[in-house]
């Protein structure tokens, strides 16, 4: 290949003004040598244009780029005009650096260049990475201002490189959103995502016809392969409307009891009045969401049924569909929760009413037999025989009576403090006191008490253990509300008594543990764990007695409100215990004793106070001795 | 059912006292002759509630002051079932809720027993009236006791049951 010289003027002139100014095309190797000589020769600087396509070519081609970062090295100024695509970003981005100002223009074709402003270099068509194929020379002065005027109207025109670039970037995370127009590509649209799940499916149903659709379609057979046998476990959620026709499908696929794959039904116009959504709306990975338009719900094959859609990559249009889905699904669960707790209220009013009205009936009742009685006897005559039958009569009324406002008292407390807990109104007032002063004081309070109720027949008897009693100058400090603490022990000591027959033998335990209790199965776990902080140790207070043992059946719901085997208890107080203890940062539970001698434990755990003087190796040894010394309180009367 | 001969011979059996002489005495036999045959129209109620104080006091309520009621008392409904007798009483007060069986319950199994037995229920809430009688139509319609209840009220209502 040889080069073409043309004359630069139709008229021609002088040689060596036709040598000077000319226009060449050079091929091949000579095209690519011709550019980098006319580089070499650059003095000031040089405004290039070029297709997409270009920036590959100057970065991509070695010996091009070295020539470029020459002119760089030289200080040459270079203006480069270029069309930034998502495919040429990366070599625009290393163009940046070298150039010393790159900017983008839509549209461009072709390539030039203008060195100094005295030589023009063109090339028509260029291939990514490779040499030119070719280049045109020209030093003709007019056809130099023509292309410079030419590249500075493109200059003024092309907007910041860095401008283009970020939109791209960005571009590249948002994604595209399409619309689908053909329901055949939707269907298989949705088929494809669903295969392609890695992490999670969210689909939302807006009519149950659209949920059967899908499933006739095999959607909802490849979401539970896909949340059961793919290696990651897609997680699938699914909101589906409350029809009575999915009842059994959706049973069905609840018995599965799979844990990646959760149905949610939704009453749409219970929630919003109307219905909230009539496309559906499927969302994969959190990556991409198709939300499909239905235009005739009573049809069942899925194109039929079915109208535009929407194809989504982009960020802030999965996210949205993502949050509709994550508030309705919510939505759901707080409204389930609120229907639970509704029902919960009721029962409990329910409750609370019969146990409230229960005692009245005697204390109404037997108040006004008494004053009618009364009436009657005080315009009778009675020998003393009659009256004294009559006063016997009268107090035993009286003794139902007193009993019975005693009982609507403790209630009417109980249930004060069952609203203060739900409330989270329970304050507890704070003390530093011994804990084994509030033991020994209700043991001896439940003596004068329950004398009191029970006279003569139910003799009980209760032994208080506590830590290494032979120390007289032990303290069992804990910071706690005084009267609550004593409610609990008072709540456990008085159930104790309540389940045991005459003779019955009421065991009260403190234990000082380096523990922490773990719980399993209602059945509490002590777990050694060594002594570290003051905060590790813990008093263990136990309520042991020798009666039947807790009723399986209500074992498992021992500490809820309203429960009891017993006709004299609240229901509450095991409830109540429970609030107290935990507010207290401890932990409390029951066992049947296991040992043969049956029985019930109930146990309570409450922190020991943080700046109690004793050491711990005080405690230890207190610990150690306990075993051999017991205090004993037992009740020297007949009754308890 | 015939009230004369339960009343005569199962409830109320003929008492007699060995000490004639005395006029007192007579007096007090006269006294009870004549009651025992007023007793002969006096009615048979049965109460069923867990509560022994509220049995007690309904029974009290309505045997006070009151020959024409006898009341019996039964707190657990699986005592009285194996121990109730068919076409002894004249009306049953039913608790509703009771552990073990509750009153519907209970009252469908002596309804195997008795027939003709009138029912009451007693309830500390409220209740469907409407709603029982069709489960139980021997359910008189006004005959609902909502504890607690007034002395005066309770007797007027077993009354009105029993006319």
């Amino acid at each position: 290949m040889s080069p073409q010289n043309t004359t630069a003027g139709e008229g021609g002139g002088d040689y060596k003004k036709l040598d000077t100014s000319l226009t060449r095309v050079f091929y091949g190797e000579e095209a690519t040598n011709k550019s980098l000589e006319v580089f070499s020769n650059i003095k000031d600087k040089f405004d290039a244009c070029g297709d997409p396509i270009s920036p590959s070519v100057c970065m991509g081609f070695e010996p091009l780029k070295r020539a470029y970062l020459d002119l760089k090295r030289r200080g040459i100024k270079i203006r480069f005009i270029t069309e930034i695509t998502s495919f040429n970003l990366h070599y625009c981005k290393e163009l940046l650096n070298i150039v010393t100002e790159l900017r983008h223009l839509d549209g461009i074709m072709g390539n030039f260049g203008i060195c100094d402003g005295n030589e023009y270099l063109a090339v028509a068509r260029i291939k990514e990475d490779q040499a030119v194929p070719q280049l045109i020379y020209c030093n003709v002065r007019e056809v130099i201002d023509q292309q410079q005027y030419i590249f500075e109207s493109f200059w003024n025109r092309a907007i910041s490189a860095e401008l283009k670039i970020t939109e791209i970037e960005e571009g590249i995370i948002l994604g595209t959103t399409e619309v689908l127009q053909d329901a055949q590509i939707t269907k298989e649209a949705f088929v494809d995502m669903i295969k392609s799940a890695e992490k999670e499916v969210l689909l939302l149903c807006p009519t149950a016809n659209a949920f059967l659709r899908e499933q006739r379609m095999g959607i909802i057979d490849r979401l539970i392969q896909a949340a059961t046998t793919r290696a990651t476990g897609v997680n699938v959620r699914i909101i589906a409307p409350t029809s009575s026709i999915l009842d059994s499908t959706i049973d069905q696929i609840k018995n599965m009891k799979c844990n990646n794959f959760n149905i949610q039904r939704i009453d749409y116009t219970e929630f919003v009045g109307t219905a909230v959504t009539t496309v559906t709306i499927l969302v994969v990975d959190r990556k991409s969401s198709l939300v499909i338009e239905k235009i005739d719900d009573s049809k069942e094959n899925f194109v039929e049924a079915i109208g535009l859609a929407t194809f989504s990559t982009s960020n802030p249009t999965v996210a949205s569909y993502v949050t509709i889905f994550e508030s309705l699904w919510n939505q759901v669960k707080v409204y389930e929760q609120l229907k639970i707790n509704d029902k919960m209220r009721k029962d409990f009013i329910n409750v609370a009413a019969h146990e409230l009205r229960t005692p009245i009936v005697p204390i109404l009742g037997l108040s006004e037999i008494l004053y009618s009685r009364i009436l009657k006897d005080s315009t009778h005559s009675m020998d003393r025989d009659e009256m004294k039958l009559n006063a016997n009569r009268y107090l035993e009324m009286l003794d139902t009576v007193i009993r019975n406002a005693n009982r609507l008292g403790r209630l009417t407390e109980d249930i004060l403090d069952v609203t203060k807990i739900e409330s989270q109104a329970l304050r507890l007032k704070k003390e530093r006191f011994d804990l084994d002063d509030i033991i020994v004081n209700t043991i001896q309070e439940f003596k004068v008490q329950v004398k009191d109720m029970n006279s003569g027949s139910r003799r009980r008897e209760i032994i208080y253990e506590s830590l290494g009693s032979d120390n007289k100058d032990r303290s069992v400090f804990i910071d706690a509300d005084k009267s609550r603490i004593s409610q609990v022990l008072w709540n456990l000591v008085s159930n104790a008594i309540k389940f045991t027959e005459e003779g019955g033998k009421i065991n009260i335990k403190l234990d000082l543990l380096n523990h922490q209790v773990k719980f399993a199965e209602g059945a509490a776990e002590i777990i050694s764990k060594g002594i570290e902080r003051d905060s590790d140790r813990i008093f263990v207070v136990t309520v042991e007695d020798n009666g039947p043992g807790i009723d399986p059946e209500v074992f498992s719901k021992l500490f809820k409100k309203f429960v009891s085997k017993s006709y004299h208890g609240t229901g509450l107080g095991l409830f109540i215990s429970k609030s107290i203890v935990e507010a207290h940062g401890g932990k409390i539970w029951a066992r049947n004793n296991i040992n043969g001698s049956g029985g019930a434990a109930f146990s309570f755990t409450i922190p020991v106070s943080s700046n109690s003087t004793n050491s711990i190796q005080d405690y230890q040894v207190q610990t150690s001795t306990r075993a051999t010394a017991g205090t004993r309180i037992t009740n020297e009367g007949n009754s308890l | 059912m015939n009230d004369i001969n339960r009343g005569t011979n199962q409830k109320n059996p003929t008492k007699k006292s060995k000490n004639v002489d005395s006029i007192l005495e007579k007096q007090k036999l006269d006294e009870l002759h004549r009651t025992s045959l007023e007793k002969q129209d006096y009615k048979t109620i049965l109460i069923v509630d867990d509560e022994p104080d509220i049995t007690y006091t309904l029974k009290l309520a309505l045997e006070n002051n009151n020959e024409r009621y006898k009341v019996h008392t039964y707190n657990n409904p699986i005592t009285l079932l194996a121990e109730f007798k068919p076409n002894y009483y004249d009306l049953l007060l039913v608790d509703i809720n009771m552990p073990f069986m509750n009153g519907f319950e209970l009252c469908k199994k002596i309804l195997e027993l008795d027939l003709n037995v009138k029912i009451c229920f007693m309830s500390t809430g409220e209740v469907n009236l409407y709603a029982l009688r069709d489960v139980y139509p021997k359910i008189g319609m006004g005959c609902f006791v909502k504890k607690p209840i007034k002395v005066k009220n309770l007797i007027k209502m077993v009354e009105a049951e029993l006319d």
